[in-house]
């Protein structure tokens, strides 16, 4: 009885009295679970697979405490809770097997728990579905409840107005931010069931979500909650908001994403500036029209120190130019404007998380930074420096940003790290915007530059190659630590300078 | 008109010098219409005529090879032999209308007719032609001018030749008896997960959460054109060196590959060992080796 009706308190269940005596009883079946904690995984059919895929990460024991754990976040989850992002089930019950079936083969976007569909036959994960079982007694209880799912309503517009308002009413902005880009006020303080730091998800980003991207996997997130994660369930009794305008939020969410995932090639289209000046600032109506490009950026491991946990996973790039001048304009999503006290406790996390991190250890919280690579010469040859700013065989041309001071400056680089103001200046420009968890950055250079030694010439015959590299210094990204991206190309189709 | 080289007016073959009607022929009136004067249209079905011959090249003749048997698909005409085909049939064409003068008049009567506006209006076939004249430039200075939306090419070579010192080398694990191999390899397993991982995918399908970050993709060590391809020594070399250490034909610049100075020479042994035994693949033997 003990077990089976206080197996798991999800969410908001907890605040009834009943589900008070629960929880007692469950911190005490929990911490029997761990002390009983076997060394070594359990006998059964799946224990070779699980040992070679999975015990890296999760542990012998499945406590989540592999030799890998510590160079991850989210860190892997501690298999003896019986704690699931992907539950279909009712408030207090374990997923169910097609739940952890879906968990194993689709995986989770972003992080290190990949799908398995390409590694693992149905068979296999069928086997390691039964054989992760083993790692809970939360399991060994009567089957689970699924959840009966209301028909979702016709999306319209209405509804969209009716989803604010629960985003409103719910307090969702608290951890996902006014207009959901992960930047609510609680994020420095947000941590896993382990104790472990995790992001608050941006909501306009569906791909990333560990739910799943859909209108339904996000209205499951509802009703279910996130297990292990601070994302709670919602309900009619505890939330005064009932199953039609959970999937009103749902659809709300949804619409704060685009409707498919960007496109990810490697060319940036500028778009040519016919009337009036190019704009001063980022957030100038001119803007509005430029196309952007999504650039996914991923921890800069290419050089020691390595960071495998970059806050920063994308940028969206736009260019603009004239007859005089090119203008990028940067926009990311970014929970702090750094460096900002009140994530010393965010910094501290990550970095006992991180134990394993390369040396030297973060002790300051950095500003933001931008540093946007480009070849010294564009030339017809397919040579180029390391994306990273080059590097002693090859130099580059770099712009780099800081946010706190707010300055840019231009550099010849042997290496982001080594960076040499130029000596002929090309009076690069630069403005920056931070509001509701997103920078918005732009730079604007005259096309030719002074010295055509030091500086690359834009909007030549030839596409402008580029790299892009960022840092959230509230994220303990100092240094080259730090998100980066390969290189792209900027398209300046000037008319006439072809021929 | 007696000197004229046409002797005979009432034959049809001659070459017309003569001025227009002089020949037996009635004159053809440049400004009639063939239908209205019941006169055949030249014109029309020289056109008709190029048009079923370039039907017949594209669409006809790459079907006589699957009727022969010769082949189990449709086999097209190269564009440039349809090119030369054509040009022959509009010489010829051209050659049989102006054979004849009448003809030769017959055929040229459209076209003159459309040059020739007349005062009081102008019809839609001088319409259609005059206002397709300035598109089909603009559409030709359009495709000129206007840039492809396609990058830069960057050859790359995937798999450059390893320098000399690393091809002779070999994995001291793998000659071990099979208890310490698999112990090496563990290790290796290990030492995969937490270095590796983070691009390769704890999975070895080149799929790791930074993976999507990077321009130039992880290689994924499953499929079966990376590392079964090539000898130990060779994986060696590139965790070794990284992607710095390629030649330029392996654009250096690209790679987020590094340099692994922070592993001993048996750590990266064991950590090719263990790559490939994630992977499922075996590596390629050296030439030379026996089997």
């Amino acid at each position: 009885m003990s077990i089976s009706c206080s197996r798991r308190v999800g969410g908001s269940a907890g605040r009834r009295v009943a589900s008070f005596v629960a929880a007692t009883i469950l911190l005490a079946a929990t911490a029997r679970a761990q002390a009983a904690k076997p060394a070594t995984a359990p006998e059964g059919p799946g224990k070779t697979l699980y040992v070679k895929w999975c015990s890296g990460c999760h542990g012998d024991g499945g406590a989540g405490d592999g030799y890998a754990a510590s160079y991850m976040i989210p860190r892997p989850r501690d298999l003896t809770l019986g704690n699931f992002y992907i539950r279909s089930t009712k408030t207090g019950d374990v997923p169910t097997d097609a739940d952890l079936r879906r968990t194993i083969t689709d995986g989770f976007p972003g992080t290190a728990m990949s799908g398995w569909k390409t590694a693992l036959s149905t068979a296999q994960i069928d086997t390691l579905v039964q054989y992760v079982k083993k790692f809970s007694p939360f399991f060994s209880g009567p089957a689970p409840t699924v959840l009966a799912a209301g028909p979702e309503p016709a999306p319209n517009s209405e509804g969209l107005v009716e989803g604010r308002r629960v985003y409103e009413q719910l307090k969702c902005f608290e951890c996902h931010g006014q207009k959901g880009y992960g930047d609510g006020t609680s994020v420095p303080t947000l941590m896993d069931d382990q104790k472990m730091p995790i992001f608050s998800a941006d909501l306009s980003k569906n791909w990333t979500f560990r739910g799943g991207p859909t209108v339904a996997d996000i209205y499951r997130g509802f009703r279910t909650g996130l297990n292990g994660t601070p994302m709670p369930a919602y309900t009619a009794e505890a939330n005064n908001v009932n199953d039609e305008q959970l999937w009103r939020l749902a659809q709300y969410v949804r619409s704060l994403a685009p409707a498919a995932p960007p496109d990810t090639s490697s060319m940036i289209h500028a778009t040519m500036k016919m009337d009036g000046p190019l704009p001063a600032t980022p957030d100038d109506k001119a803007w509005d029209e430029v196309p952007a490009h999504y650039v996914p950026l991923g921890g800069q491991v290419a050089i020691k120190p390595r960071w495998f946990t970059p806050s920063i996973d994308g940028v969206w790039v736009q260019a603009m130019y004239d007859m005089k001048k090119l203008a990028l304009k940067l926009t990311w999503h970014d929970a702090s404007r750094s460096p900002d006290t009140t994530f010393a406790p965010w910094i501290k996390k990550v970095v006992e998380t991180l134990d394993h991190a390369d040396p030297p250890p973060i002790t300051a919280q950095g500003p933001d930074r931008i540093a946007i690579t480009f070849p010294v010469k564009i030339a017809a040859d397919s040579l180029r420096p390391f994306f990273l700013g080059g590097n002693s065989v090859r130099s580059a041309y770099v712009w780099r940003w800081s946010s706190s001071p707010d300055t840019a400056e231009e550099g010849t680089t042997r290496g982001l790290a080594r960076f040499t103001p130029l000596a002929a200046k090309n009076g690069l420009g630069h403005s920056a915007r931070y509001q509701d968890g997103e920078w918005q950055l732009q730079f604007t250079r005259a096309l030719l530059p002074v010295d055509s030694t030091t500086a690359p010439t834009f909007g030549g015959d030839l596409p402008v190659p580029v790299a892009f590299f960022a840092a959230d210094g509230s994220n303990g990204e100092i240094g080259m630590r730090g998100s980066m991206s390969g290189w792209y190309t900027i398209m300046i189709h000037m008319m006439g300078a072809t021929q | 008109m007696t000197a004229s080289p046409a002797r005979d007016p009432s034959s049809n073959r001659e070459l017309s010098f003569q001025q227009p009607g002089t020949g037996s022929d009635p004159p053809v009136p440049l400004s009639g219409r063939a239908e209205e004067t019941g006169e055949p249209r030249v014109f029309l079905w020289t056109v008709l005529t190029l048009l079923a011959v370039y039907a017949s090249l594209r669409f006809v003749v790459p079907w006589i090879s699957l009727w022969l048997g010769t082949s189990q698909i449709p086999v097209p005409v190269p564009r440039f032999a349809i090119g030369l085909y054509m040009l022959c049939a509009v010489i010829g064409a051209l050659v049989y209308v102006n054979s004849d003068a009448r003809r030769w008049r017959l055929f040229l009567g459209p076209v003159v007719r459309l040059f020739a506006l007349p005062r009081e209006r102008i019809r839609w076939p001088q319409a259609v032609v005059f206002g397709a004249i300035p598109l089909v430039i603009g559409a030709l200075a359009w495709n000129r001018v206007m840039p492809s939306s396609q990058p830069p090419a960057q050859l790359r070579m995937q798999h450059p030749t390893m320098p000399q010192k690393y091809v002779s080398l070999e994995n001291p694990f793998r000659k071990l008896p099979e208890a310490e191999r698999q112990k090496a390899e563990a290790e290796g397993v290990i030492l995969y997960q937490k270095n590796c991982r983070p691009c390769h995918g704890t999975s070895a399908d080149g799929n790791g959460p930074l993976a999507r970050g990077l321009r130039l993709r992880p290689v994924n060590f499953t499929d079966p054109g990376t590392i079964a391809t090539v000898v130990e020594p060779y994986v060696f070399w590139r965790v070794k060196e990284g992607g710095i250490g390629l030649p330029a034909i392996g654009t250096p610049w690209e790679s987020a590959m590094p340099a692994w100075s922070d592993l001993t020479d048996d750590e990266i042994w064991k950590v090719v060992m263990a790559t490939y035994a994630l992977a499922g693949k075996e590596p390629r033997k050296p030439e030379g080796a026996s089997p």
